[in-house]
């Protein structure tokens, strides 16, 4: 697993936590949910159990007092008996489709109830004939046999109570069956309310390390980045005052070397004036020797100097013709007017982004190396030429001059490397370095090709304008 | 008590050397004959100010004034903010000849009103020539609103 990965599931790890918690608080709560509609519905289903029973009780007490009222009615012949009969013969019909309809849903007990409406019709069969008997026969006995032996159906009253007794048994088996039912269902989920709970709690609380762990690693990161940063600023502050010791310098360098230098110089040209005729022509050479060597040393402070402002210098950008550069530059080098052998050949160039000032710099030193470096050339020849790409422009300064050894091509744009004599060619080293300064500075590159005595080529690349 | 004598250009010069060679300079131009040589701001602030050694010194003001830049107690930037801020001084042509080529320094002088800012060249023919040039000009050539 690469860091990216961990890391990614370390930022996820925490969101699984919390997800997983949500996922079990909602299967707790649908759990207790569908629990308390079970625990509802037990309550209706005992509601309807007692209902049945109350129904059957209802029904047997109806056709006892029906068959009592017949019986009295056959003994008596009153009629008041024959009253609270029919009541109960009224009611009897509603009660056993009432009945029915509350057992609707179970076959046993829905065939109990037509085996119990074949009973009840029985009994009021008998219980009909016993009375129109008495009502015709105006004696109580002729009835009263009918309704003691009644063709069996006296039976079908005994028949109809087992059969009752049966279905409020089954009704309160139903009842049982579903309340052990209910108290397993209850156990389980207090215990899945228990152990739920006690794992959300864990997951949350996990979560809680896992975030509070991240929130520490954070801010100790914080404060890590916070330091690096003000390191960094101290850094950055240590290089400004750094640059800014380097601007005094330099600045010394200017005019504390050049009092000495001066003196040294002016001096021997005083002597030399005032002593011309003590001194003999050796003398007159050693003072000769002083006063070149000054000289050299005064062009080596104003490189040193040109190469510190290179870098030191804000840099203003401008799109800049690199054509009419390269022609005023040409105008001004002495050597270009002194070398009127040379052959110049300036191809159309593309236009530049960039420091004017800092640009001339960098075609002055490029063009001047070319002429000096192709000044023993038979016939010197020199070619500028450009071209752009999609990222930058590159220009190019080649001469047929003395060239380079690619060996040392690593001390080119080295400050104060000389590749020639000074007694070949004069200068300071400088040139070179003051070039690639200005282009890196410019966000750009520099490169060269050389072959001893077949010429070299100059290149530098700036970044086209954004 | 030194007795004063007529002045004509007043240099400020820290370095004898570079003193000694504008003098030489100068005096091939004939134009040495009335100079003093101070050596820091200070001395040139007293002259100007006639305080200090030169107290007894004339009110009589220089044609020209030669200022190096830098110098120790008092630098001529200092000295050439005094002299733009006298009445009477503010015409004198002031000159800054200085070792240093720096763009501050070269800004901050002609924005104060130096006349001319001469870097001393270190090629004794050049250092001759520039010298002896800002003298004829400024003495010579040039006509002084005095």
């Amino acid at each position: 697993m690469n860091p990216r990965n961990r890391s990614f599931w370390k930022e996820m790890l925490p969101i699984f936590g919390i997800g997983l918690g949500f996922i079990g608080i909602s299967i707790l709560a649908f759990s207790s949910y569908t629990h308390i509609g079970e625990i509802q519905d037990h309550t209706g289903w005992a509601n309807h159990s007692h209902q049945v029973r109350f129904e059957l009780e209802q029904t047997i007490f109806l056709i006892s007092a029906a068959h009592a009222a017949t019986r009295g009615y056959a003994i008596a012949g009153n009629d008041e008996f024959l009253a609270s009969y029919e009541s109960a013969r009224r009611e009897l019909p509603e009660k056993i489709s009432e009945l029915a309809l509350l057992v609707a849903d179970n076959p046993a007990q829905t065939q109990s109830i037509s085996m119990l409406k074949l009973d009840v019709d029985h009994i009021m069969a008998l219980q009909e004939h016993t009375i129109s008997l008495r009502r015709n026969g105006n004696t109580a006995v002729p009835a009263l046999t009918y309704f003691a032996e009644g063709n069996g159906q006296v039976s079908a009253l005994d028949s109809m109570r087992v059969l009752v007794t049966q279905m409020q048994d089954l009704e309160a088996e139903l009842m049982a069956q579903r309340e052990q039912r209910i108290t397993l269902d209850t156990r389980h989920t207090k215990s899945l309310l228990i152990f739920g709970t006690a794992g959300v709690y864990l997951v949350f609380g996990m979560t809680f390390l896992i975030l509070g762990r991240e929130v520490r690693q954070r801010k100790t990161a914080d404060r890590a980045l916070i330091e690096a940063n003000d390191a960094l600023q101290l850094h950055t502050d240590q290089l400004e005052q750094a640059n800014k010791d380097l601007e005094g310098f330099s600045y010394s360098i200017s005019h504390d070397l050049r009092i000495p230098l001066r003196a040294v110089a002016g001096y021997a040209n005083i002597l030399s004036e005032d002593y011309e005729e003590k001194l003999d022509s050796n003398g007159k050479r050693l003072l000769g020797v002083i006063g070149e060597n000054s000289k050299r040393m005064g062009i080596l402070i104003d490189e040193l100097l040109a190469f510190s402002k290179s870098g030191r210098q804000a840099l203003s950008r401008t799109d800049i013709d690199m054509h009419a550069m390269v022609e005023n530059t040409l105008a001004e080098l002495p050597q270009h007017e002194s070398s009127s052998s040379t052959q110049v050949v300036v191809e159309e160039l593309p236009q530049a982004y960039g420091d004017h000032a800092l640009l001339k710099q960098v075609w002055m030193n490029l063009l001047s190396n070319a002429f000096k470096y192709s000044s023993k050339a038979k016939a010197p020849n020199i070619r500028v030429s450009g071209t752009r790409n999609d990222d930058e422009v590159i220009y190019a300064v080649r001469d047929n001059g003395v060239g380079f050894d690619m060996q040392y091509y690593n001390k080119l744009f080295g400050v104060f490397q000389r590749l020639h004599s000074i007694e070949e060619f004069p200068g300071t080293g400088v040139g070179l370095a003051i070039v690639q300064r200005i282009v890196i500075r410019h966000g750009g590159r520099v490169w060269a090709e050389g072959t001893i005595n077949q010429g070299a080529t100059f290149y530098f690349a700036l970044p086209n304008r954004e | 008590m030194v007795e004063f004598k007529h002045v004509d250009i007043l240099l400020a010069e820290d370095s004898p050397s570079d003193a000694e060679m504008t003098i030489r300079a100068l005096r091939k131009r004939g134009l040495a004959n009335n100079l003093i040589w101070v050596k820091d701001g200070r001395e040139a602030l007293d002259f100007l100010q006639q305080t200090g050694e030169f107290s007894n010194r004339s009110s009589e003001i220089p044609k020209l004034i030669l200022l190096d830049i830098k110098m120790p107690r008092v630098d001529g930037t200092e000295v050439l903010r005094y002299i733009m801020s006298d009445e009477k001084l503010c015409a004198v042509p002031v000159v800054m000849l200085t070792s240093s080529a720096e763009d501050r320094d070269i800004i901050e002088s002609y924005k104060l009103g130096a006349n001319s800012y001469i870097v001393k060249p270190v090629d004794p023919e050049d250092f001759d020539r520039a010298v002896s040039e800002v003298g004829l000009y400024w003495m010579l050539v040039n006509k002084s609103s005095i």
